[in-house]
């Protein structure tokens, strides 16, 4: 049982850092531009078909699936910003969510066309590594590791592109005063493009990540995407520290319940959470004060 | 005018005795296809209304009423069939409104924690825990991802009437009545006193913080009446398929009655009608003539077309001022 316990632990740890990378992107981008990005699933999505075909394809490498998935993922990226997002960004922010369920639908409907509703695997790649732990004997999927690995690598990126460099300082600004920080200067439609890309592309490195985990699917994006709000309130809104620990424990309760209960119930666990939070602390655990209120 | 002497310009009553005349004939002259697309469209109707109390007038914003309406549906089927064998009409239409109003209530307790676009996240938390529990299936109430089948009432019998109420013709107009006595009933909140407090939280509610009202109380009040409207939906739609699907409680169901609302135009009550209208004939005569799948793609172009092209929805443009006009 402890073993069981362990293992779902490290898949909870991995899941986790997926949502994580899905999750930043959304935060940012809800915290600085105020639009509720609903195709945002869409994208972790089209990076998880992209790697799927290239690693499937004649090139069979699982790198470079990764790697074109998420830069497919940035360039539709820059075309949804330019084409919607931005044009709305002075709207009330239920006008952009509309028209991003919109897209969203036809991210979906366009995946069934290309590639057919039914799920895809790939085999998950690396084998499987043996150690000991705490006295126990586990083989564990190389793969998971590896996604850990990349996931903390990405995630340490954003993180220091947002607390370090310039770009990041300015974004910050305008997360917490937008007024002020417009005022002074900081062009927040260009701040929050170099954002957004970013935020897809991590997104599409999600998806490529979770292909061999989870299968890609059609309603990938979409079955996520309600996850990854509840992930990004209860870390509270434009902030990385907070998403990400927010997004270990969602995922880490939900893969620890599923040793009890069946998957759906662990879904309703995590959405228990959000309520609560909520309730106790509205803007999350790290939030910002009074963002998008 | 003064408040309590409103009445209606030419062309608006003349719109009306026409549309109603034309409604209550539909059935006279049509066939069963085009009389359960119309029962659809009224069910589908009254939901439009109960969303434009709370999004138009009232400047909230949910991507979870799927959860007013399927739950409802639901709480029909388990009162019903899956629980209990209650056959009475009138005791499932009065568990329906109870329920949706305990929703409201609770969504509502909850939601009142956030403002803005935090409201719409929470919302959809909940229809997603919403679904969750109907595919759980939590002691055999729900039937999990099958549904519940066959749960329409025997015939009405009042005295030696006999009234076929809930198939066909029937129901088509019994949910005329009800679309009917919906919309006066909004239509007069609206044009109440608490409909301005109403319009005065979508407008600033900061303000009326600051002049003493509790704000709460009156979010809370839309979210119960919102839930009451969609419930009475909900309820009527048990009937119209004979059958309650989890795909009534999922999040898109709310979406897309949350684009008809904004299609039609928020904050007119008849527009979101109008948009429901518009989407389900475009619906079901587009998708037989162009293929299901490409009906979406259609349907997300409407989405965005709409915000970006055509803001204040069609009851809003120029061509229907005589409708919208103030009177």
């Amino acid at each position: 049982m402890i073993g069981l316990i362990i293992t779902q632990m490290l898949n909870g740890l991995t899941i986790g850092l997926i949502y994580a990378l899905i999750a930043v992107g959304l935060t940012i981008v809800l915290g600085l531009m105020g639009v509720v990005n609903f195709a945002h699933g869409a994208f972790y999505m089209i990076g998880g078909y992209i790697a799927y075909t290239i690693t499937s394809s004649f090139l069979g490498n699982f790198w470079m699936g990764l790697f074109i998935g998420a830069l497919v993922s940035a360039a539709v990226g820059v075309g949804l910003f330019i084409s919607i997002i931005k044009p709305l960004r002075q709207r009330p922010p239920l006008e952009p969510m509309v028209a991003l369920v919109g897209v969203a639908m036809i991210f979906e409907q366009l995946i069934r066309t290309i590639w057919g509703a039914d799920p895809k695997l790939l085999p998950i790649p690396f084998g499987r590594i043996q150690f000991n732990l705490l006295g126990f004997t586990f083989r564990y999927p190389i793969y998971f590791l590896v996604v850990m690995i990349i996931s903390i690598l990405l995630l340490i990126l954003f993180y220091y592109v947002f607390r370090k460099t310039d770009l990041g300082v300015r974004c910050l600004a305008s997360i917490q005063d937008r007024e002020t920080a417009m005022s002074l200067g900081v062009d927040v439609d260009k701040v929050g493009r170099l954002m957004f890309i970013m935020g897809m592309a991590a997104a599409g490195v999600a998806g490529g990540l979770a292909g061999p985990i989870f299968s890609v699917y059609p309603t990938m994006g979409i079955e996520l995407i309600g996850l990854v709000f509840v992930i990004v309130i209860v870390g509270g809104l434009g902030s990385i520290g907070g998403t990400v620990i927010a997004s270990i424990t969602i995922a880490m309760i939900t893969s620890l319940a599923l040793l009890f209960v069946s998957g759906n119930v662990a879904h309703i666990f995590a959405y228990a959470i959000l309520l609560a939070i909520l309730i106790v602390r509205p803007r999350g655990i790290m939030g910002f004060e009074k963002v998008l209120e | 005018m003064t408040k309590g002497s409103r009445i209606l310009t030419t062309w608006q009553g003349l719109t009306i005795v026409l549309v109603a005349l034309l409604f209550v004939c539909i059935p006279l002259f049509s066939g069963s296809f085009i009389i359960y697309l119309v029962t659809y469209c009224l069910i589908f109707g009254i939901f439009a209304l109960a969303y434009d109390l709370f999004y138009g007038y009232a400047g909230l914003v949910s991507f979870g009423h799927s959860m007013f309406f399927g739950m409802t549906a639901y709480s029909v089927g388990a009162l019903s069939t899956t629980l209990f064998h209650v056959t009475n009409p009138l005791l499932l239409l009065g568990a329906a409104l109870a329920i949706g109003a305990l929703l409201g209530l609770l969504v509502g307790f909850f939601c009142t924690y956030t403002r803005g676009i935090y409201v719409a996240l929470v919302t959809f938390a909940f229809a997603q825990i919403s679904w969750l529990v109907v595919m759980v299936d939590p002691g055999g109430v729900t039937w999990g991802e099958n549904g519940i089948v066959g749960v329409r009432p025997g015939p009405f019998q009042m005295g030696g009437l006999t009234l076929n109420l809930f198939s066909g013709t029937g129901l088509y107009y019994l949910a005329l009545a009800f679309f009917v006595i919906s919309y006066l009933v909004l239509r007069a909140i609206v044009n109440s006193q608490i409909g301005d407090i109403f319009k005065g939280i979508k407008q600033n509610e900061d303000r009326l913080l600051s002049l003493g009202y509790n704000t709460r109380q009156y979010k809370i009040l839309v979210f119960v009446l919102t839930g009451v409207f969609s419930g009475l939906s909900g309820f009527l739609v048990v009937f119209l398929d004979n059958c309650i699907t989890p795909s009534l409680v999922e999040w898109s169901v709310g979406a897309e009655i949350l684009l008809m609302t904004i299609l039609g135009g928020p904050g007119t009550l008849m527009g979101p009608v109008l948009g429901v209208f518009l989407v389900s004939f475009s619906k079901f005569y587009v998708s037989s003539w162009l293929g299901a799948g490409n009906w979406v793609y259609l349907l997300g172009g409407l989405y965005i077309f709409v915000v970006m092209c055509l803001r204040g929805g069609i009851l809003n443009t120029r061509i229907f001022g005589f409708w919208t006009e103030k009177r």
